[in-house]
């Protein structure tokens, strides 16, 4: 039996409605206990904040292309290399840190755990590997599935069953945690050069459309009951208009309904929404289509979301959605890196700047603050960077302070070289402050 | 300006990265404030002190601020690297790294430097009185910013891979040059007054590349365009202008491609 | 009863196959039989058996003969080296497993090391042509299912990787790829008329040292643009030719190797053809990949990657940074330029693959080598420590050349009281840990 206290430290709870009061907590075997023996060790809080530790719901931390992005940018690392005081290892990367660095970021900021968001099944084992090396914090890997060559053929015959018994069978061999959905179709259309930009576009050969798959995956991870819901990161990512595409996607879990009895109600999560709401034909008269998204998010109870914050910085884009890589490298023409894994997924990998001089990035910006900022329900959506690609996850703590204030908000917003194309295209700079009353219940 | 004055009194035996000479590390230092400094070889850590005799004191600022340097310095790395004012001169041959990343002030070695010097320096002149290694003037592994501006000036031969991922600023060549000048060129000016071996210009997007001398074989995705007469460093001159590579992408501005170009002394 | 075991990886080339069955003793202590692999593949299991195989360290004496030695001595005597050194060479890895490799870095982090792998002589320039300009590539499996363009250059898989153009590159039936070589357009671009030219549909003679002119007229000629008459000895009809056949591929690939890595211009080479391909995918589907050819170097690769960020050549000297560049941190330089004072080497052979001026500098040096044979380099080493093989008398998980993690299995037991890889370095490890606890060596 392990017995100790947290003393002193300003305790948050938005459960329980505990706002930084001052508390002792008390914790036997790694559960917290209303009292503890008077053999407990105590750590001292003072001044210091007691919450639960922070939970990364989507990341890219682990893997093959997280890790090629480590090695092809050597001028990542270059003079921010470094290692602290102690028994800690050597800590480098601005935007794709080693797994050292991720462990001891993530922890410095207190989180607990991180989710891999992408794990192709045949590189698992190199996911696993990494995650073994990552020092202090939790992680867990979603295997993708939105263009697998076994789930299209069942979806095409409307088997779920065969799809969900694939899916179980992967989960167990990958050790993955749940249902990861990357540009349904339009990877696989990629191994020919080609995309799924609507959810109607036929795959190439497998004759099923991206609206199928979504619905059949949706379909068999809740005739699983997994502890997440389906994992979706959109068609159409990054493109002006695409709002529609993401009302049309969001809208196939309507009337789908969670089964399971630990009492998840979501069944899908629809992923850096940010990247997934704009308006407009072109990037010239792009604008925000967050309050169209939101709107609907808000009414539909059975959907969660994450943010996909912009930071503004040098970062390094990757994600299995293929096309979009290349796509991207088209417009900046940094190095590309590609790789189209057998029967599964693809998987790109582009530096990318995001520089606040330019209209369009600093108006990203706004956006992703937008969907955080029009969510009713909090536990419903999550904040992240889609850490590397909208920003690295260490800038966190900036993404809050621009939430939680509207001066922080506004004096970044008015600070932008072209700070009127940005207002005009978003509804940023009428926010208000995040105070507006919020049902912290779940 | 106040000088400081370096004399080697030990050869390094290994190599010795010298990160800390340079006048932002001197600025606001006295000699002995500066001989606490520390030089590093593999897991030794030690101090100027051990290698140099330090004596002057050192400007308030950087810009206030001149080092002077004797004695065999071939061992020593990253001098006047990361400098971004003041002066500084080595009367020795020297090592890599040589003010790499150099952003302003003046600096001059008196004898030959090792590769990767002048690496994606971005401003201030950079004068070698000697021959340079592989890799002057270019960019950092993995980086797509190599030279971004400043004066890099070499009074004998520089090796390979000169001026890679160049984008901005003029590097001087007065003697010849081994292959890969200019690779991968986004910008900026490379002046070459003697021969170059082979692959001028390979992957070249935009900035100007002239060569006085002959090359080698000249890449194939160069176009012979016009005849121009040209002033390039002080000398009059006729020159054919090329222009490439044709097999790179090249930007549009206001509809028109924007080539790279050679200028090749007739 | 001999017993067969099957699914088992080859754990000699960069192909990692993953098919050979093999016959054991009943006592799992001899190999007797290897099916699937071919000659190269089965002589590293045949290696097991062989006779006069050292299985204590031994110690060079001052006269040149060797003692036998314990594995303490041994390792006592290793990690007062390592600690004793301020820069010390840690050269090899692709012949063991990435948990051992794991290990060896957290020595090196400790003891201020350099950690280099046998990329430095061989796809190194592939790695500096990837961190310039990135690499559209895939997976073997996707070669053998999609691709009807195939492209060989610079390199020989008929000698070097025997088993990659029946598996995967010229012969196989895939999904979209049914009618296997009669589907497939095969090039070869080599200098010399190579056996697998022979395979080949059409082979191009590239006049040496002229790959990067070849490759920038094979762009120059996909954007339509005008090429001199001849380049590198092609002439420029064939050039805009290839062009045009390579856009009208569904899928292509190219294969590169030593003809690349190798020659004039080096990592240029590379960077060239990589955006050839890249140019290429504006039409249709191209990947290209390296013919990795050392078993794990990739992995070597991969786990300095996610554990420091560069692929090989990372200097972790100073203790409290890493840091990675070729011409300064790779091996041959680091020992032609005198810049290091001890070497460890383990699960390579750099006396049979380094200049010999970078050899006689190791010589000169207090030198370890860790590998299962009496080799070349440990011919010039103070001491040798014997361990088991990797992939034939203990598992790990091994990358095969596309960067597909393997895990590879054991098929017999190592030689009574013969360490493994990770056995060994965990003690030098705790070792170099008492010693600094001490205060150094
Ligand atoms: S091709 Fe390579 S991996 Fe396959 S059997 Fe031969 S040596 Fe082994
Ligand atoms: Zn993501």
């Amino acid at each position: 039996m392990s017995e100790y206290i947290i003393k002193n430290g300003r305790v948050f709870d938005p459960v329980q409605g505990i706002k930084g009061d001052k508390k002792d907590i008390f914790v036997r075997d790694d559960k917290i206990v209303d009292s503890v023996g008077s053999g407990a060790k105590i750590i001292d809080a003072r001044d210091k904040t007691v919450m639960a530790g922070a939970i990364e719901v989507h990341a890219h931390v682990a893997g093959p292309k997280v890790n090629a992005g480590r090695w092809y940018r050597p001028e990542d690392k270059h003079f921010d290399s470094h290692k602290t005081a102690g028994i800690t290892r050597i800590e480098g990367g601005k935007s794709i840190p080693t797994v050292f660095k991720t462990g001891y970021e993530y922890a410095r900021m207190g989180f607990t755990f991180a989710m891999e968001a992408a794990m192709p099944p045949l590189y698992a084992r190199h996911v696993h590997e990494e995650i073994h090396d990552t020092p202090i914090i939790d992680e867990a890997a979603l295997p993708v599935f939105g263009n697998n060559w076994f789930i299209l053929e069942y979806l095409k015959n409307q088997e779920i069953e065969n799809t969900a018994a694939y899916i179980a069978w992967i989960l167990n061999q990958t050790k993955g945690y749940g249902v990861k959905v990357v540009n349904p179709g339009g990877t696989e259309a990629w191994a020919w050069g080609l995309n799924c930009l609507s959810i109607h576009d036929p795959v190439p050969y497998f004759d099923i459309t991206p609206a199928e798959i979504i619905t059949g995956l949706m379909a068999a991870n809740e005739y699983l009951g997994l502890p997440h819901s389906m994992h979706l990161h959109q068609n159409n990512l990054g493109n002006p208009g695409n709002y529609t595409t993401t009302l049309e996607s969001l809208k196939l879990a309507e009337g789908v309904k969670a089964k399971n009895n630990f009492g998840r109600e979501q069944v899908l999560h629809s992923t850096h929404l940010q990247f997934h709401s704009y308006k407009g034909t072109n990037w010239g008269d792009f604008e925000s289509g967050a309050k169209e998204v939101m709107d609907y998010v808000n009414r539909q109870k059975n959907l969660t979301i994450d943010t996909g914050n912009v930071t503004l910085d040098e970062t390094t884009t990757m994600t299995a959605d293929g096309p979009f890589e290349h796509h991207l490298h088209g417009l900046n023409h940094l190095k590309w890196f590609n790789v189209d894994v057998e029967l599964e997924t693809a998987a790109g990998v582009v530096p990318f700047i995001y520089d606040p001089n330019n209209a369009v990035f600093a108006s990203q910006w706004a956006v992703g603050l937008e969907i955080a900022l029009y969510a009713n329900d909090p536990m419903r959506c999550f904040i992240t960077t889609d850490h590397p690609n909208a920003g690295p996850f260490t800038r966190y703590p900036r993404v809050y302070s621009w939430l939680m204030s509207k001066k922080v908000r506004d004096e970044r917003l008015n600070t932008f070289k072209k700070a009127d194309k940005v207002i005009s295209a978003t509804t940023l700079a009428n926010s208000t402050a995040r105070s507006r009353s919020m049902s912290w219940q779940p | 300006m106040n000088t400081v004055t370096l004399n080697v009194k030990k050869v390094p035996e290994l190599f010795l990265e010298c990160e800390n000479v340079n006048t932002d590390a001197f600025a606001g230092k006295k000699a002995d404030q500066i001989a606490n400094l520390g030089a590093f070889q593999g897991k030794e850590i030690s101090t100027l002190g051990d290698y140099f005799s330090i004596s002057g004191d050192a400007g308030e600022t950087a810009a206030e601020t001149k080092i002077i340097i004797n004695g065999d310095c071939t061992k020593m790395k990253y001098l006047g690297a990361k400098m971004t004012a003041g002066e500084m001169v080595v009367n020795s041959a020297c090592d890599m790294y040589t003010g790499s990343w150099m952003k302003g002030g003046k600096l001059t070695i008196n004898g030959d430097v090792h590769s990767f010097c002048g690496l994606a320096m971005a401003g201030g002149e950079f004068t070698i009185n000697g021959n340079a290694g592989n890799y002057l003037g270019a960019a950092y592994r993995g980086d797509w910013r190599g030279m971004s501006g400043g004066v890099l000036r070499v009074k004998g031969n520089a090796g390979s891979d000169v001026a890679t991922f160049m984008i901005g600023g003029e590097l001087i060549v007065e003697g010849d040059v081994d292959i890969h000048l200019g690779t991968h060129m986004e910008g900026g000016k490379i002046i070459l007054k003697g021969n170059a071996n082979r692959r001028v210009g390979g992957q070249l997007v935009k900035g100007e590349i002239y060569v006085f001398g002959t090359i080698n074989v000249m890449m194939p995705g160069f176009k012979p365009v016009n005849t121009v007469e040209l002033d390039v460093d002080g000398t009059r001159a006729t020159f054919t202008e090329y222009i490439g590579d044709l097999g790179e992408r090249h930007p549009k501005r206001k509809g028109e491609t924007v080539y790279g170009k050679l200028f090749l002394k007739q | 009863m001999p017993k067969e075991v099957t699914d088992v990886i080859c754990p000699f080339c960069g192909t990692l196959c993953d098919d050979l069955i093999v016959t054991v003793s009943d006592d799992n202590k001899t190999i007797l039989g290897v099916k699937n692999a071919c000659a190269i593949g089965a002589e590293k299991f045949n290696h097991q058996r062989m006779p006069g195989r050292v299985k204590r360290p031994r110690m060079r004496q001052a006269d040149g003969s060797y003692k036998e030695i314990t594995y303490d001595e041994a390792i006592d005597w290793t990690a007062k080296m390592l600690v004793k050194s301020r820069k010390t060479l840690m050269y090899g890895w692709a012949s063991t497993s990435c948990q051992a490799m794991s290990i060896g870095h957290d020595i090196a982090e400790k003891v201020g090391a350099i950690v280099d792998n046998c990329a430095t002589v061989c796809h190194g320039s592939s790695l500096i042509a990837i961190e310039d300009v990135g690499v559209p590539s895939c997976t073997l499996g996707e070669v053998k299912n999609r691709a009807d363009r195939v492209i060989f250059w610079g390199c020989n898989p008929a000698h070097a990787h025997p088993r990659h153009m029946s598996r995967y590159s010229i012969f196989p039936r895939g999904f979209f790829t049914v009618k296997g070589h009669k589907g497939r357009k095969i090039y070869c671009v080599d200098c010399r008329y190579t056996d697998t030219a022979k395979c080949a549909d059409e082979f191009i003679q590239i006049q040496q040292g002229f790959d990067y002119e070849l490759l920038d007229a094979l762009r120059t000629a996909a954007r339509g643009e005008a090429l001199p008459d001849t380049v590198g000895g092609v002439p420029k009809e064939k050039i805009y030719e290839i062009a045009e056949d390579l856009k009208n591929a569904r899928f292509g690939v190219i294969f590169f190797g030593m003809g690349l890595t190798h020659t004039m211009g080096r990592n240029h080479n590379i960077d060239i053809a990589i955006n050839l391909t890249r140019d290429l995918n504006d039409y249709t589907k191209f990947a290209i990949m390296a013919m990795r050819g050392h078993w794990n170097v990739t992995g070597s690769g991969q786990v300095l990657g996610w554990q420091y960020g560069f692929p090989y050549a990372v200097d972790l000297s100073r203790r409290d940074q890493a840091r990675h560049q070729t011409g300064e941190t790779t091996s041959v330089d680091l020992l032609n330029r005198n810049e290091v004072e001890a070497c460890f080497y383990i699960a390579t052979d750099p006396g049979a693959h380094f200049p010999v001026n970078a050899m006689i500098s190791s010589s000169r040096k207090p030198t370890v080598t860790v590998d299962p044979h009496i080799n070349c380099t440990t011919e010039i080493s103070d001491i040798h420590i014997p361990v088991a093989l990797v992939g034939v008398e203990v598992g790990g998980c091994a990358y095969r050349m596309d960067n597909v993690p393997i895990e590879t299995r054991k098929v017999v037991d190592p030689p009574e009281g013969v360490l493994t890889d990770e056995e060994l370095l965990t003690k030098i490890n705790q070792r170099v840990d008492e010693l600094l606890a001490q205060g150094g060596a």
